[in-house]
């Protein structure tokens, strides 16, 4: 292989080599990819220097002792990275053992499945632990540097944390492979990534649903528990010891880690061409299309139910679209305790978040509906007009929002039914704007590219961005109430205004071929 | 009887001329092969007359309806079929084509019966229920078949409708377009297996550099050629240089 000289052909190392040569062109693919690097790379430095620099001179003689509510605090944290990480890694391994196109070449090669098995554990892993070094590093490195040294182990734990995380995950993917199928395997690792994604954030704002006097019962709890003879063990300390640079604990951890993932790669390696091999082929049985099928000559009926049909079979953007309605859970949590508490900040926080969140959702269905259209030829060869086929689609996408949205809506029209009108105007605006942009700016693309279709033009994930925050502030300050709730609602109209073609022009690009 | 197929000094450019002043005529109830080596302009043709391109320049009649002016009713007896099977992988046969059904407007009882009968025709019955998304390539481009002839189309434009199939499957979608003729539906389709074009089409059209080169039955066409004993194959190369 030309580029890695120096390892013999066939090898362990040089088949890393050659996969994090993939990796690396994957990374600087195309233009598009190497300006989110640099955009990435401005965030990263921003952000080391207007917080991780401060929060390292603030805290630079800080000392950080083992109490018990610091090993909690840090024990969680950990906890979650480990989850965030066996996420992600389950979500590679799924990737790298069975969909990446070039297994059947290297499993028809002379090298032993195991080998491979064992170097794509490693560039997952190794992507696992690249992911959480990178998201702590901005604030982290800094306070390590100025301060405390001994901090850096950090890394050094977050490895170890990456070897147990790979492990699992490698174990997870290949017993949901052997139970479920490779579909529902592909299914499960994205439904498993949203959950925890939400779950950790609903875990990050547990201190604003609680009062303060629930937290400091909790702390007294804990406290309680860390006493000798309590619920806390001594060994609970370990995670924060490690952190804080006690060769102890992180020798332990590194040792449990690569055990570990040695363990899962044996495991998982002993079947590892067969699990691959059914990936391939025998994941190919067929799934049952539930429902009766009722022909009808309406078009726009056939349309809608092809499309709500698509929508309820589309795994990623389920798991999408549940995850940012568990966004909405703190808010309704705030809402009550807001309602209950007589709090005039909280219900029109909760109307605006729930107008923003409804724009965005939206947003996603319309794209899914109107430009990840599979047999676009079939509708332009049809005798039914453009235009007609697109509202059918739009409103396909926005029927299921409003199911979703029903309850939400009438929770909130119970507890103040200002805020619940202003809500329900808000998200009926934010939703059918976010329809029309995708509608208006269509980017013809395959389903698959669902997660990425911001990326495919910065300026509509920009303007519908924009035009579901003046929405949302409208909303907002009509549930204050107060009459400046127009002044946003004007900038949204103009603003979407602006971004609307005709059905003349819209057509034409769909010609043009 | 009106033509089922007018075409007149049509034109798409692409940098280069796709298509350049193509005319042609296909008679209602014929069997038509579009034939031309790769880049001759046959999708881009096909394309145009299925309402899918705008053409810079020229006319498409379909059945004496003006397809530039009337795209919608031209698009009412009309099916197209691409080469690449382009289906729903989440729908399953029968949504499919109750999809298809739903777009043409056809009335639901008759939709049900055809969609059975073509699905048992082309043997996909049985996985009628399955989605689409596990099957071969040859299974949907089946499944696009049945949608083009769901709501039972005058005029059938056919982009490489073989490709992908094996024997069996390649006989039976022979057959189903034989039977269509035979009703008096017309066919164009392209291919690059000449021996389809020879057994079954009426005229073949051979295309080059996006203009008609030659048009006739196999018989005309080798007499143009000077090749009265040789094959499609022959005269397609002689009159091609290829």
């Amino acid at each position: 292989m030309s580029g890695c000289p120096s390892f013999r052909t066939g090898t362990t190392a040089w088949l890393i080599v050659h996969e994090f040569r993939l990796v690396w062109r994957g990374l600087r693919q195309t233009g598009r990819a190497r300006r989110r690097g640099w955009v990435l790379a401005a965030v990263f430095v921003t952000v080391t220097l207007l917080a991780g620099v401060p929060l390292g001179l603030v805290l630079r003689d800080s000392v950080v002792t083992a109490d018990p509510v610091t090993v909690v605090i840090a024990d969680a944290v950990l906890a979650s990275f480990l989850t965030l990480m066996v996420s992600a890694s389950l979500a590679g391994a799924v990737e790298a053992f069975y969909q990446r196109g070039d297994l059947d070449l290297l499993l028809a090669s002379p090298i032993a499945p195991r080998r491979v098995l064992t170097v794509r554990a490693v560039v997952v892993g190794v992507n696992v632990f690249a992911g959480s070094a990178v998201l702590i590093t901005p604030l982290f490195l800094p306070v390590a540097l100025l301060g405390h040294p001994a901090w850096l182990a950090a890394y050094v734990v977050l490895f170890g944390m990456a070897l147990i995380a790979t492990a699992l995950g490698l174990t997870l993917s290949m017993t949901l492979l052997r139970v479920i199928g490779p579909r529902r395997t592909r299914a499960a690792a994205q439904v498993l990534a949203a959950v925890i994604g939400a779950a950790l954030f609903l875990a990050s704002q547990a201190r604003y649903l609680f009062t303060d006097q629930q937290v400091g019962l909790a702390a007294a709890l804990i406290e309680r528990a860390s006493r000798p003879g309590g619920a806390l063990p001594p060994s609970a300390a370990w995670p924060l010891r490690a952190l804080l640079g006690a060769p102890g604990p992180i020798a332990v951890l590194v040792f449990v880690g690569g055990l570990a993932f040695a363990a899962a790669c044996t495991w998982v390696g002993r079947d590892f061409a067969g699990g691959a091999a059914s990936a391939a082929g025998a994941g190919r049985a067929p799934a049952k299309a539930a429902g009766q099928v009722r022909f009808t000559a309406n078009f726009f009926v056939a349309v809608i139910k092809k499309e709500l049909r698509l929508l309820s079979r589309d795994v990623p953007l389920i798991s999408d679209v549940v995850l940012k309605l568990l966004y909405l859970a703190p808010l309704m949590f705030i809402a009550l305790r807001g309602a209950a508490s007589h709090s005039n900040w909280a219900l029109p926080s909760v109307v605006a978040g729930m107008t923003f969140m409804t724009g965005q959702v939206s947003g996603s269905l319309a794209w899914i509906t109107l430009s990840a259209e599979d047999a676009p030829d079939l509708i332009a060869a049809s005798p039914t007009k453009s235009p007609r086929v697109r509202r059918a689609k739009l409103a396909a996408a926005l029927l299921p929002l409003m199911a979703v949205l029903g309850p939400a809506l009438g929770l909130l029209l119970a507890l103040s039914p200002a805020a619940g009108f202003a809500a329900a105007g808000g998200c009926a605006a934010a939703a059918l704007a976010g329809g029309l942009i995708n509608d208006w700016r269509q980017s013809p693309s395959k389903r698959e590219d669902f997660r990425r279709r911001r990326s495919g033009s910065f300026l509509l994930g920009l303007s519908e961005s924009v035009v579901c925050a003046l929405l949302a502030g409208a909303a907002g300050l009509a549930a204050w109430p107060t009459p400046l709730a127009v002044l946003p609602a004007i900038l949204a109209l103009f603003a979407l205004l602006g971004m609307r073609r005709s059905d003349e022009a819209i057509e034409r690009d769909q010609m043009a071929g | 009887m009106t033509d089922a197929l007018v075409v007149a000094g049509l034109c798409k450019t692409y940098g280069r001329p796709a298509v350049d002043g193509l005319s042609l005529t296909v008679r209602a109830g014929e069997f038509y092969a579009l034939l031309g080596p790769n880049g001759a302009g046959k999708t881009t043709t096909l394309r145009m007359v299925a309402g899918l391109l705008k053409p810079d320049a020229g006319s498409i009649r379909i059945f004496g309806i003006d397809a530039l002016v009337e795209p919608t009713r031209a698009k009412q007896v009309t099916a197209w079929a691409p080469d690449e099977p382009l289906l729903y992988d989440r729908l399953s046969p029968m949504e499919y084509l109750e999809f298809v059904a739903g777009l043409w407007g056809v009335d639901p009882k008759a939709a049900g019966a055809r969609a059975e009968a073509l699905l048992k025709r082309l043997g996909l019955w049985d996985q009628r229920s399955d989605r689409c998304e596990t099957f071969s390539r040859g299974m949907k481009q089946k499944i696009v078949l049945a949608g083009a002839l769901i709501h039972e189309p005058r005029l059938l434009i056919l982009d490489e409708p073989l490709t992908g199939l094996d024997a069996g499957a390649a006989r039976v979608v022979k057959g189903v377009l034989a039977d269509r003729v035979r009703q008096g539906v017309t066919v164009i389709l392209t291919t690059h297996i000449l021996e389809v074009a020879e057994r079954l089409a009426d005229r073949i059209g051979i295309l080059h550099h996006g203009s008609l080169l030659a048009e006739g039955t196999l018989a005309e066409l080798k007499d143009r050629a000077g090749r009265g004993q040789g094959t499609l194959e022959d005269v397609f190369l002689e009159l091609t240089g290829a």
